[in-house]
C-alpha cells in the first residue's frame, strides 16, 4: 500500500522503536488488570480473586496518595517552568554573542550535563551538597549555614528542582537557538538602521520570533506534569524528605517492589497513567490552539 | 560478608553424637533392602556394601531414594563464583556431588542469578507457572503459594525425615520455627533457624582514644554520649582539627536484627522495643514504636542530635557512608552487633593499627542488660505439588547441615567454605542452633583457659581458635586475625554472658507482611522517628503520630494479631 519505497524505508526504520514500545509499554498496560484484583503470583492474573475498586478506593483513603501526588506535580511543573525559563533567557543570551567558537563551545559545555546519568550525577550533588562541601563552603562566606540541603524536607523539592534545571537546560536551549536562527536577519538590519539597540531588538524581534517554540514546548510538556524524574530522586532522596521529595514513581517502586503489594503499585500506576492520559489530551488540543500544532 | 560471619560449623563431638543416637533407630522397611539395590547397581549411587557397613544411610533422615529421581532447583547467589576452587562449579562440585550420590537424586537448575533478584525472578517463575520442585521462599510468598495451592503439606514429613540435629534446632526456639511455617494447622514448609545474637546492638569503642582521654569503659547511655562530645571536643586523634564524629547514623535509626550505626541499643536502654510486636506484661501484643518509652528514647536522641552528639548528617547517609567516618579515623564510636569487626572495622585496622575498638553493651534504665529481638525464622523451604518424593528437601538440608558442621564421611573440606557454601549446596539455605555464636565463644574461652581439648574442634574452629591465639600473642598485627578474635571471642562472650529478651511474637510478622496497611504505616514511621530525631518535628508531635498511626490501620492490625 505504500506509494513509494521511500516510505517502505522509513517504517522499517521505525519498527525496532515500535516493538520496543509495544512490548515495554502497551502490553505492561494489559497487565494492569491486577490494580482490581487482590493479586497473587502464585495464581496468576487468571486465578487471583477480583475485589472491584478496593485497591483504587483504599488508594485515595492514604494520605501518602496524596502527598506523592502533589510533591509530583509541584516538583515537575516547577522543573518545567524554570528549565523553559531559564532555557530562553539563555539561547538568547547566546545568540548575542558574535564569535562563533565560544558560542558553540559554550554550548557544548552547559549540554554536556544532559548527557550523564543521575546515579553519578547524585553521587557528585551529594559531595557538593554535603555539610563540609563545596556549597556549604561558599555560603560560609555569607555568614549562612551550614545548610542540611538533602535532609530538610522544605529545601529538598528545590534542590531537586535546582540540581534539574541546571541539568537540562543547555540541552533544551537547543530548540531555542535552532528557532532563532530562523529569524530572517533582514529585520535584524531594518531595526538598526531605525537605531534600536541590542535589548529592543530582543524585545521585538528575538522573543516574538520564537514566541511559537516557547507556547510549543510549553503545551506539550504538560503531558509530562506527572513525570517528577525517578532517576533523579531515587538517588538522592531519604525517609527524612518523604514528604516533600517523594513522588508517584517512587511510592509505586517502593509498595509494589520492595514490599510486594503489587495490586496497590499498580494501582497507583494505574491512576498515574489515567490522568497523564488526560493532561496528553490536553495538551495536543492546547498545542494546536495556541501553537497551530497538529500531528494528524 | 555477613553471611560468612553466621554460618558456623559447631564442635564436631557433641553433634556426631547427637547424629549416631539419631541412626540407632531401625531402618524403615519402606527403604530398599540392600540386596535388591545391588541387583541394579546403575539405578543407585550407594553401593550395597556401603550401605550396610554405615546403617545410617538407611535412615529415614539419609535413605537414598528408592530410583534415580531428577531435582529441579533454582538458586540466588553467584557472587563469589570466582572463589570456587578449579573445576568446580554451582552445576558440578564434590559437595552437590556427593548429596547426589548419597540420595540417589539428578539435581539441575532451571536458572541461577545474583542473590537480590532471587525473589522477583521466583515471583516471575510463580507467576508463568513455572515452579521448580523444590525452593526457598519468604513469609509472604509460602502464603501465596498456599493459597494457590500449588506446595505441599509437609506435615507428614517433618518430624519423619529430619534429623535429630535439625529438630533439636527447632526445639531451641521454643516450637517458634515451626509455628511460624504453619498456615491452617498444616506445616507448608520447613524453616530456618536465624542465630540470635545478630540482634543484639554493642557499642564499639576505640579503647586507644579513650585511654588517650582519661576516660572509663561505658555503661549507660550516659556514658556513651559523654564519650562521644569528649570525641568530639578533645581531639582524640590528635590531627588539631575538629573532624570527629560523635555518634554515627543512617537513614535506619532502628532495625531488627543486625543495624549497623542504629541507635537500637539506646532505645533498648529506655525500654523501648520500636518496629517490634511483643506480649507486654498482660500477655497482649503491643506495637514497640507507639510506647511511651519509645517517645523518651526519642527525646533523648533530639537532644543529643541537637547538641551535635550525633553526626549532624545522619539522616541522609546509607551504610558505606556512615562505615566512611570509622574507617577513616574520623569517629571513635561505632554501634553494631557482634560482627562488625569483620566488617567495617577491619579495614579501620588496617588503615591505623592503633585503632583498638572494643566492644561494650549498654545497661538499660534498671542495671539490666535488654535487647529487642526478631524472629528466629525469615525464609523457608516449600515442596511444589505433586513433586513424587517431597521428603527429599529434608534429607537434602539434613546432608548439608552435617556437611556444614564436618560430620559423615564428607568427602572434602573446603578451606574457604564459608565464603562458597551458598554455591556449593544445592539449596542454600541452613538450620542453624539459635545461640551457636554464644556456644562458641564459651569454648574458645575454655581452651583458652586449658580446660578444653581444641585438637577435637571441627576444621572450621581450629581456624579460627588459631586466629584468635595468633592475635592474642601480637594484638592487631594482621586485620583479619584481629576481627575473628573481637567478634568470636571478645563480643560474643558479652552475649553468652546473658541478657533479657523482648521478642517479637510470631503471630505478629504473618499479619503485618501480608497486610495492605503496612506500607503506608512504616512509611509514617520512618519519615516521623527521622524528622523528630532532627529537629524537624517536636517531640510533641509524637502523640500525633500515634494517633495516625492507629486510625491509618494500626490498631485494626494489632486487633487483629491478639484475636
Amino acid at each position: 500500500m505504500f506509494r513509494d519505497t521511500d516510505r517502505l524505508a522509513y517504517y522499517v526504520m521505525i519498527l525496532p522503536g515500535l516493538v520496543l514500545l509495544i512490548a515495554f509499554t502497551f502490553v505492561p498496560l494489559v497487565y494492569s488488570v491486577i490494580a482490581f484484583q487482590k493479586f497473587n503470583p502464585a495464581l496468576g492474573i487468571q486465578g487471583s480473586p477480583w475485589v472491584g475498586l478496593d485497591n483504587i478506593l483504599y488508594m485515595f483513603s492514604l494520605r501518602d496518595a496524596r502527598q506523592v501526588f502533589t510533591n509530583t506535580v509541584f516538583i515537575a511543573t516547577m522543573k518545567m517552568i524554570f528549565v523553559l525559563i531559564t532555557a530562553v533567557a539563555f539561547a538568547l543570551l547566546l545568540n548575542e554573542v558574535r564569535f562563533l567558537r565560544i558560542r558553540r563551545s559554550i554550548q557544548t559545555m552547559v549540554y554536556l550535563p544532559h548527557f550523564l546519568s543521575w546515579v553519578i550525577l547524585a553521587g557528585i550533588l551529594r559531595t557538593i551538597l554535603a555539610r563540609d562541601g563545596m556549597m556549604n563552603d561558599f555560603l560560609g562566606i555569607f555568614g549562612i549555614g551550614p545548610v542540611y540541603f538533602l535532609g530538610q524536607p522544605n529545601i529538598f523539592p528545590w534542590v531537586i528542582i535546582f540540581s534539574d534545571v541546571w541539568k537540562e537546560f543547555g540541552f533544551e536551549a537547543i530548540v531555542y537557538l535552532a528557532a532563532l536562527t530562523a529569524i530572517d536577519p533582514t529585520l535584524y538590519e531594518v531595526a538598526e538602521l531605525d537605531g534600536a539597540n541590542r535589548f529592543q531588538k530582543m524585545r521585538f524581534i528575538s522573543i516574538p520570533g520564537i514566541a511559537p517554540v516557547i507556547v510549543l514546548v510549553a503545551c506539550l510538556s504538560i503531558g509530562n506534569v506527572l513525570n517528577a524524574g525517578f532517576d533523579q530522586i531515587f538517588n538522592l532522596y531519604s525517609p527524612i524528605v518523604y514528604s516533600t521529595g517523594d513522588i508517584i514513581d517512587t511510592y509505586v517502586y517502593r509498595i509494589g517492589l520492595i514490599q510486594g503489594q503489587y495490586s496497590l503499585g499498580t494501582a497507583v500506576g494505574l491512576f498515574k497513567t489515567v490522568v497523564a492520559l488526560l493532561l496528553i489530551g490536553v495538551s495536543y488540543w492546547a498545542a494546536g490552539r495556541w501553537a497551530n500544532y497538529r500531528i494528524f | 560478608m555477613i553471611r560468612r560471619a553466621l554460618l558456623t560449623p559447631v564442635l564436631l563431638v557433641t553433634l556426631l553424637a547427637v547424629v549416631l543416637s539419631a541412626c540407632a533407630g531401625p531402618a524403615q522397611p519402606a527403604q530398599a533392602p540392600a540386596a535388591e539395590q545391588a541387583a541394579q547397581p546403575a539405578a543407585t549411587a550407594v553401593p550395597a556394601d556401603v550401605l550396610a557397613a554405615q546403617p545410617w544411610r538407611q535412615t529415614d533422615a539419609y535413605s537414598p531414594l528408592p530410583e534415580r529421581a531428577s531435582l529441579v532447583l533454582v538458586k540466588g547467589g553467584q557472587e563469589n563464583a570466582s572463589l570456587m576452587p578449579e573445576g568446580e562449579s554451582i552445576e558440578d562440585n564434590r559437595a552437590l556431588q556427593y548429596i547426589e550420590d548419597t540420595l540417589n537424586v539428578d539435581v539441575t537448575f532451571a536458572w541461577v542469578v545474583p542473590s537480590d533478584s532471587y525473589s522477583d525472578k521466583l515471583n516471575l517463575s510463580i507467576a508463568s507457572g513455572d515452579i521448580p520442585d523444590v525452593m526457598t521462599v519468604d513469609a509472604i510468598q509460602m502464603q501465596q503459594l498456599t493459597e494457590a495451592g500449588a506446595i505441599e503439606d509437609l506435615t507428614p514429613y517433618v518430624e519423619k525425615y529430619a534429623n535429630a540435629d535439625i529438630l533439636a534446632n527447632w526445639e531451641q526456639t521454643g516450637g517458634v520455627a515451626l509455628q511460624a511455617a504453619t498456615i491452617d494447622g498444616k506445616i507448608m514448609g520447613i524453616p530456618n533457624v536465624q542465630p540470635q545474637a545478630d540482634a543484639p546492638i554493642m557499642v564499639w569503642v576505640r579503647q586507644d582514644w579513650l585511654d588517650k582521654l582519661g576516660l572509663a569503659a561505658p555503661e549507660t547511655v550516659d556514658d556513651v554520649e559523654a564519650i562521644a562530645k569528649a570525641f568530639i571536643e578533645q581531639d582524640p586523634d590528635g590531627n588539631g582539627a575538629a573532624d570527629t564524629i560523635g555518634l554515627t547514623g543512617t537513614t535506619n535509626p532502628v532495625q531488627v536484627p543486625s543495624n549497623l550505626h542504629g541507635f537500637d541499643a539506646i532505645f533498648n536502654a529506655y525500654g523501648a522495643f520500636p518496629e517490634l510486636f511483643y506480649r507486654n506484661a498482660d500477655g497482649e501484643i503491643v506495637y514497640g514504636s507507639i510506647q511511651p518509652e519509645t517517645k523518651e528514647a526519642l527525646t533523648r536522641l533530639a537532644a543529643m542530635y541537637q547538641a551535635g552528639i550525633i553526626d549532624p548528617e545522619f539522616a541522609t547517609k546509607d551504610g558505606d557512608k556512615a562505615n566512611e567516618i570509622v574507617v577513616g579515623g574520623r569517629g571513635g564510636i561505632m554501634m553494631g552487633p557482634w560482627w562488625i569487626s569483620w566488617w567495617p572495622l577491619a579495614d579501620s585496622v588496617n588503615n591505623d593499627p592503633n585503632a583498638d575498638w572494643q566492644p561494650f553493651m549498654i545497661k538499660d534504665k534498671n542495671g539490666n542488660y535488654t535487647f529487642g529481638m526478631g524472629d528466629y525464622t525469615y525464609s523457608f523451604v516449600v515442596v511444589k505439588k505433586g513433586y513424587p518424593h517431597p521428603e527429599i528437601a529434608l534429607k537434602i538440608l539434613n546432608v548439608q547441615n552435617d556437611l556444614s558442621y564436618g560430620l559423615n564421611d564428607a568427602p572434602q573440606y573446603y578451606p574457604n567454605f564459608n565464603e562458597i557454601w551458598t554455591l556449593l549446596f544445592p539449596i542454600p539455605f541452613l538450620i542453624e542452633q539459635p545461640y551457636v555464636v554464644e556456644r562458641m565463644a564459651t569454648e574458645y574461652q575454655e581452651a583458652l583457659d586449658g580446660t578444653r581439648d581444641p585438637e577435637a574442634f571441627s576444621e572450621a574452629m581450629k581456624l579460627e581458635y588459631g586466629q584468635i591465639q595468633s592475635d592474642i600473642a601480637a594484638p592487631r598485627s594482621d586485620s583479619s586475625n584481629w576481627a575473628t578474635r573481637m567478634a568470636r571471642l571478645d563480643a560474643a562472650k558479652l552475649l553468652a554472658g546473658g541478657y533479657d529478651e523482648v521478642r517479637t511474637d510470631p503471630v505478629a510478622s504473618r499479619v503485618f507482611s501480608t497486610d495492605p496497611t503496612w506500607p503506608a504505616l512504616q512509611k509514617l514511621e520512618e519519615e516521623t522517628f527521622l524528622q523528630i530525631i532532627t529537629g524537624a518535628k517536636s517531640i510533641d508531635d509524637f502523640d500525633a503520630f500515634v494517633e495516625e498511626w492507629n486510625n491509618s490501620g494500626g490498631a485494626a492490625l494489632l486487633e487483629k494479631m491478639n484475636q
